[in-house]
């Protein structure tokens, strides 16, 4: 489609595992594998899952920080896969990215007008010195902190302004997408909801897009109008952000929403879903690579791996069942079928 | 030293004298940038069979307090105040003396299990380590659990009876003479490792028990954590963020883990988080904690319902929700406070949406409100 | 929208930026006796040897003067040796050498040259590394390999061995002396910078920096090696020490251009002959290679805890 601000197009990123005496490829981690997806101008996109589910690594490769292994990724409807040197920049400027560690993502020997200044000078949005300061001095009044914090080192801030200051030198070259990757997690809570407030206006003001990618639901449904569940690499469910959270259709995403623990005392989930670990992008199971966990699995989801299908307006879903979870009980749940025969 | 007006000698449900109380705690550490007043005054009583929550966000003190009880800060600090376990001062005992307090019935589980288990030694190895080199103070523990063991055994062929006998009269003699061999603490405290990973929940403890860490998953990692620390018996075990570095479906697990543990276990737990939603899932009474005061203690429920303190309402209304849509999330202007120069007053009064004029000039002495809920805010007394 | 105009107070503290950081170096740098005593020593070596030429005349340790050798007629100490020839007359507060040279004046005609030499080896070195290092450890692949294969085969060499072939090939002089131990130097540095670019090139600003557009000589130079360079700059101070002590033994195995030439090893090698009858000509020498090197590497230990910011949060 080309009204997608930025489109993936089966996009595989394995990484090589080196073993042996000669350093053979023994086997590969498959971080991504197999993710189609497009997002639309003006739109935040989460990209939920667990830990391995790939969704960094999705991240990274749309900012061409990372090369894929197979597939494309278009942006403005330009394939940008493969492009190298002056194209590269150029685009550079259009997608930019938040961290998730404030600590780690600012220069700490760099002060903060330094940090916010140089991605101007690289891309030469300004031609002065002077003229880049007094830019720095709107963008850092922009993400609510003021200019004389400009000539401080990042050491001096707490993580949530130091967060603000990593938005800020994303905002700096102006671009069309921001891809926020858990950029509140390692922060406190009511410096968290400071700072989801401020992207969200920030997302008014500049008309931003933005691919949200997170582990916390309740931010997640906060934040995004559509979102993609991963899991082991590939996309397990894709929804409006009301449909995944009323009405969940694949097991893993009905899986994540019981796990996650919702701050009411009269709403206790009491006994956990899955049991067991979240498996390894080495070993992926057969079939269904969610079957090892998923509690109404059968003997059909280890033989065949199920297709990303379409189940209703603008949902698609992998899972043989497509099981309808907002049904009353295990019996009304059309071909929910009970006997689990997990390895 | 303020007058601490603490709750009126709480009683459990079981009418019992709590298991912990901490009275008007302060802690300040001397840095060479300053002194940190961690702690300003906090009290905190932990009831038999109860799983407290401590919450606040980063700077609040929830760990500092937890580092206090189990006698490890570090050695710049000014300690004050009183730590009374099962009714024994420990803020007035010597290193040694901690160290046996620490032993027996104090066990602390921490965030990250990775690095808090030994990467060389087995996991089976670790939890019983202490069980043998202290065999001395162990012992009783160890032979009464074997002894109810043998207790429970059904009727067999005389001759398992007889050596079972045997057993039981030289585990007696051993228990007279007060000396027991290492040989015998080892298999003792094998068995009771192995009945603890059960207890988690573990697969194949027996095999568990052979493995080195890294062998495990993380959520694996923590349940042998849990187990390493419930071997010994404490009366308190103080959880520390156990579940922050997990994923959540695993720390539904642990989540779960825990609110069985409860009615299986002696130990009283203080649970520390800075998640709402794990407080919800898991606490009897919720202690919420700011710049080094506990701000606002009360039943789980009483509390949610009916949050008093401005910060813990604040926190509530930070809070998105799973299940609920909110149209905007309230947040908490400004920052966390430097405690090397803490606001006057009350700590909470610059970011106070409700301060006014004498918030600054005092500092809010704790007032119970109602039946078991406690505030400390000029809004309601003091 | 209270969140886009919200002021907040950074911290309470009245330095900030850059001044901070230099007066927060100056105090831990007070706090901490050893550094103080070691810059003293250092800067004091050094300022010695610039200021050397003043102090004596250069020319001086040509000149023999075979009656009053190996003298000694300091009045407040006195040898346990017999006869001491006493140079009556002249003061020499440190005796004189084999060759009638006030021995004072030759130590400080040293310095200059072995703080010349143990400079350039060390700078040189550090760069030499600290560019291979670098390139290796950011660019990886082919050319790491390449620069950590040649690195090793220097490793697998014993130093002063290598030296001493060197020196045996390419003759006697202070040039050559320099080189031979300047090529055993400089892979300790490529191991040394290579480690520190590598993990500090997956640090999460690295990547911001990638996204803005940044290239790579841009990020190696302007972020990734100031931030990597501490340990570096300690091991150069640690190292000046150790390189006065390499040549100085090289001196001393018979490498030396010419045996009058004040050089603190040299001189010392000298004294050897002498160590019944004239004591000094070993103490002296040697203990101002002690002082210096020790000076070195107390200022080396101290400065990695007053300079590293990352050490210090």
């Amino acid at each position: 489609m080309t009204d997608y601000l930025v489109e993936t197009k089966g996009v595989y990123k394995w990484f090589p595992i080196k073993g042996g005496i000669l350093a053979r490829t023994t086997g590969y981690v498959k971080a991504v594998d197999d993710v189609s997806f497009g997002l639309k101008k003006g739109e935040t996109l989460g990209l939920v899952g667990e830990s391995g589910c790939g969704k960094t690594t999705v991240a990274r490769l749309i900012m061409r920080l990372l090369d894929v292994t197979k597939g494309q990724i278009f942006v403005d409807g330009e394939d940008v896969t493969k492009i190298r040197g002056v194209r590269l920049k150029s685009f550079r400027r259009k997608l930019q990215i938040v961290f998730q560690d404030p600590y780690a993502s600012l220069d700490p020997r760099q002060t903060v007008n330094s940090a916010l200044t140089e991605p101007m000078r690289i891309n030469h949005i300004v031609r002065t010195r002077s003229e880049a300061h007094d830019e720095a001095k709107r963008l850092i009044r922009v993400v609510g902190l003021n200019p004389d914090h400009l000539s401080r080192f990042p050491h001096e801030f707490s993580g949530g302004q130091r967060q603000r200051i990593a938005i800020a030198r994303a905002l700096a070259v102006e671009p069309e997408i921001v891809v926020l990757d858990e950029p509140t997690s390692s922060l406190d809570v009511s410096v968290q909801a400071q700072i989801l407030e401020l992207l969200k206006d920030l997302q008014k003001e500049f008309d931003l897009t933005y691919l949200f990618i997170s582990h916390n639901l309740p931010v997640i449904r906060y934040m995004c109008h559509r979102i993609i569940v991963m899991y082991l690499g590939k996309i397990a469910e894709e929804a409006d952000m009301l449909d995944i959270y009323e009405s969940p259709m694949h097991p893993y995403t009905y899986a994540l929403l019981s796990s996650a623990p919702i701050p009411d005392p009269d709403k206790r989930k009491g006994t956990a879903l899955l049991q067991g670990d979240v498996p390894s992008p080495i070993n992926i199971p057969s079939g269904c690579r969610f079957r090892t966990r998923c509690p109404f699995t059968t003997a059909f989801c280890a033989e065949t791996e199920p297709e990303l299908e379409e189940a209703g307006l603008g949902r698609l879903v992998r899972c043989h069942y497509k099981i309808d979870f907002v049904s009353k009980t295990a019996a009304e749940r059309p071909r929910a079928v009970a006997q689990s025969t997990q390895q | 030293m303020r007058e601490s007006k603490l709750l009126e000698s709480p009683k459990t449900l079981a009418g019992e004298t709590p298991v912990l109380e901490v009275r008007d705690l302060r802690v300040v550490f001397h840095t060479y940038a300053g002194d940190v007043k961690a702690l300003d005054g906090v009290d905190l009583t932990l009831r038999r069979h109860e799983i407290l929550g401590v919450v606040g966000e980063s700077g609040c003190g929830k760990s500092v307090t937890a580092l206090a009880i189990a006698g490890l800060l570090p050695e710049n600090t000014t300690v004050s105040g009183q730590i009374l376990l099962d009714g024994r001062n420990l803020s007035e005992l010597g290193k040694e003396e901690m160290r046996q307090v620490r032993l027996k019935d104090v066990a602390q589980v921490f965030q990250d299990p990775m690095t808090y288990l030994n990467p060389v030694l087995q996991v089976g190895f670790q939890i019983i380590e202490a069980l043998i080199t202290e065999r001395r103070i162990y012992e009783k523990l160890l032979i009464d659990q074997r002894l109810q063991e043998i207790d429970q055994i059904e009727k067999q062929d005389t001759n398992t009876m007889q050596t079972l006998e045997k057993e039981r009269a030289s585990l007696q003699a051993s228990l007279q003479s007060g000396a027991i061999s290492k040989g015998q603490a080892r298999e003792l405290a094998r068995d009771i490792a192995i009945q603890y990973l059960k207890l988690v929940r573990l697969p194949e403890p027996e095999r568990v028990f052979k493995m080195y860490p890294f062998e495990l998953s993380g959520g694996m990692r923590q349940r042998a954590m849990i187990a390493m620390a419930l071997v010994k018996r404490p009366k308190v075990l103080l959880a520390d963020e156990i579940t922050t570095a997990l994923d959540v479906t695993v720390q539904a697990q642990i989540l779960a883990l825990l609110r069985e543990l409860r009615d299986k276990i002696d130990a009283s737990i203080v649970l520390i988080t800075h998640d709402l939603g794990v407080v919800s899932e898991v606490c009897d009474r919720v202690a919420v904690m700011y710049a080094g005061n506990v701000v606002e203690v009360a039943d789980l429920h009483e509390l949610f319902k009916n949050p008093l303190h401005p910060y813990t309402q604040g926190l509530m209304a930070a809070v998105p929700r799973p299940d609920r849509s909110t149209v905007k999330l309230e947040s908490i202007k400004g920052s966390v406070p430097d405690l090397i120069y803490p606001p006057s007053g009350c700590r909470f009064h610059p970011r106070c949406p409700k301060a006014f004029a004498a918030c600054p000039q005092r500092k809010p002495p704790p007032i119970e409100v109602s039946k078991g809920h406690q505030v400390e805010c000029l809004l309601y007394g003091g | 929208m209270s969140n886009l105009t919200e002021t907040e107070q950074v911290s309470g503290r009245a330095l900030t930026g850059r001044k901070a950081e230099l007066r927060h170096a100056y105090v831990l740098y007070k706090q901490n006796p050893v550094v103080v005593a070691g810059s003293i020593i250092a800067v004091g070596s050094i300022v010695l040897a610039l200021l050397s030429g003043f102090i004596v005349d250069p020319n001086l340790w040509h000149v023999q003067r075979l009656d009053w050798r190996l003298c000694w007629n300091n009045p407040v100490f006195s040898w346990p040796v017999a006869n001491i020839f006493n140079c009556s007359g002249a003061t020499y507060p440190l005796g004189t050498d084999a060759y009638g040279r006030d021995l004072l004046q030759m130590i400080i005609l040293a310095l200059p040259l072995d703080m010349e030499i143990s400079l350039t080896i060390v700078i040189l070195g550090t760069l030499i590394g600290v560019a291979l290092g670098s390139l290796a450890a950011y660019a990886g692949g082919k050319i790491d390999e390449v620069i950590l294969r040649i690195t090793d085969v220097f490793f697998a060499i014993p130093g002063l061995v290598l030296a001493i072939v060197l020196m045996t090939i390419l003759g006697r002089t202070i040039m050559n002396l320099t080189i031979a131990v300047l090529i055993t130097w400089w892979p300790f540095y490529v191991r040394l910078i290579r480690s520190q670019v590598l993990s500090e090139k997956e640090r999460p600003y690295v990547e911001a920096l990638r996204s803005t557009g940044a290239s790579p000589i841009r990020i190696l130079f302007l972020h990734i090696l100031p931030n990597t360079i501490y340990p570096v700059i300690v091991q150069m101070t640690l190292d000046i020490g150790n390189v006065i002590l390499t040549f100085s033994a090289l001196m001393f195995l018979g490498f030396s251009p010419n045996p009058l030439l004040p050089e603190l090893g040299n001189l010392v090698t000298d004294g050897i002959n002498y160590v019944f009858t004239a004591p000094w000509l070993i103490v002296f020498p040697g203990l101002t290679i002690v002082i210096v090197v020790l000076g070195f590497n107390l200022l080396g230990d101290g400065i990695r805890d007053v300079l590293d910011p990352r050490l210090r949060r």
